[in-house]
């Protein structure tokens, strides 16, 4: 065998023998031991694992469906939003009258009344029938009209029919034509 | 309420020959594993970490690796996955732990030429590619041959042979190239 690849061979071998004591470390000596005490704690892992499919993700479940059904009911009933509920409202400073005063819907006129102030008193509002035009009406508004009620509980008397007096017509008084006057069409 | 409680109780319980078997494997086995994730990392901490977890690992497959082979085997792999992902997730490990424990040289300058050379080594078993570097690091532990290295690798033997040459004349070729 060449001179030179003997060499080369002692030089590989000696290069294994340096990686081999490069590698040659031991682990400590407890290495063991702890992998037992990682290998302990996976039951418990899994058992949280478990105890999060089994109990937590059925509550998520329910949670999730009591907050669809809530947001659906909540859109069903999204009209009335400008119905409120009947509010007791203290009297104005200086005003005369001293308890407050219950508004409740007859109190506010028809014509403001909001699809929620139903003649038959307060109930859900109803659904738009096709083709209905939706009325809003703003909360602040439907307030001020409250208290303008509770500041004048009854509304003032007015007549069906305004009292005229009856209309005299004289008769239409004509003068008398003259006996010696001619007529146009004798003339001609 | 009682299937609640089974449930957990048999995960608790592990049957006790598996569990025998298992301490056998991780006797004879941490070494090895240990071994393996230092020649990547070339730190004891994070390489015992990342051994240990290849035994936790081990241990809840362990049902399908009784086999004291196919264990080796399956755990030179895992070990070595879970090294090169530790490594390559914190490449600072290349600036520690330069210092080794090298033989006992002669004198300092020994030494010191002995010590550099080793480093040199080191960066050099590095720098190869990983099918290459795995050979070399599974030939240099516990004197493996050929055929344990490719049973542990699962390749043919052929391949080990022809790995393991390229791997060493590339190392050859970077430590003349430092003229080292």
């Amino acid at each position: 065998m060449p001179e030179h690849l003997n060499v080369q061979d002692d030089d590989l071998h000696a290069m294994d023998r340096e990686i081999s004591q490069l590698l040659a470390v031991e682990p400590s000596a407890d290495f063991a031991a702890k992998v037992r005490v990682r290998i302990a704690e996976q039951p418990m892992a899994r058992a949280a694992w478990r105890f999060w499919v089994m109990a937590v993700i059925p509550a998520a479940a329910v949670l999730l469906w009591l907050v669809a059904t809530t947001d659906y009911s909540a859109h069903d009933r999204q009209p009335s939003s400008v119905a409120h509920a009947d509010v007791t409202l203290a009297p104005a400073p200086g005003n005369s009258v001293q308890r407050p005063v219950k508004v409740g819907p007859d109190a506010v006129p028809n014509h403001i009344r909001s699809r929620g102030l139903a003649a038959g008193g307060w109930r859900p509002a109803a659904r738009l029938q096709p083709g209905e035009p939706e009325i809003l009406i703003d909360p602040s508004l439907t307030a001020a009209v409250r208290r303008l009620g509770a500041e004048q509980p009854t509304l003032p008397e007015v007549s069906p029919e305004p009292s005229l007096d009856p209309v005299v017509v004289e008769p239409l008084k004509v003068p008398e034509i003259a006996d010696g006057g001619t007529k146009q069409g004798d003339r001609q | 309420m009682n299937e609640w409680a089974d449930s957990l109780e048999g995960l608790v319980t592990v049957d006790a020959g598996l569990e025998s078997e298992f301490e056998a494997r991780l006797r004879e086995s941490s070494t090895l594993a240990f071994r393996v994730a230092y020649g990547v990392l070339r730190h004891r901490q994070d390489a015992e970490d990342v051994a240990q977890d290849a035994f936790v690992r081990a241990h809840r497959s362990f049902r399908q690796l009784r086999d004291r082979d196919r264990f080796r085997a399956w755990l030179v792999r895992m070990t070595w996955r879970l090294a090169i992902d530790r490594w390559r997730a914190d490449r600072r490990r290349t600036a520690r732990e330069e210092a080794v424990d090298m033989p006992q040289a002669a004198s300092l300058e020994q030494q010191a030429v002995a010590h550099d050379r080793a480093t040199h080594l080191r960066a050099a078993i590095e720098a190869l590619p990983e099918k290459l570097r795995i050979v070399i690091v599974l030939a240099a532990i516990e004197e493996h041959d050929i055929r344990e290295v490719a049973r542990l690798l699962g390749v043919p033997e052929g391949t080990v042979k022809s790995r393991l040459f390229l791997a060493r004349k590339a190392l050859a070729e970077k430590l003349r190239c430092l003229n080292i």
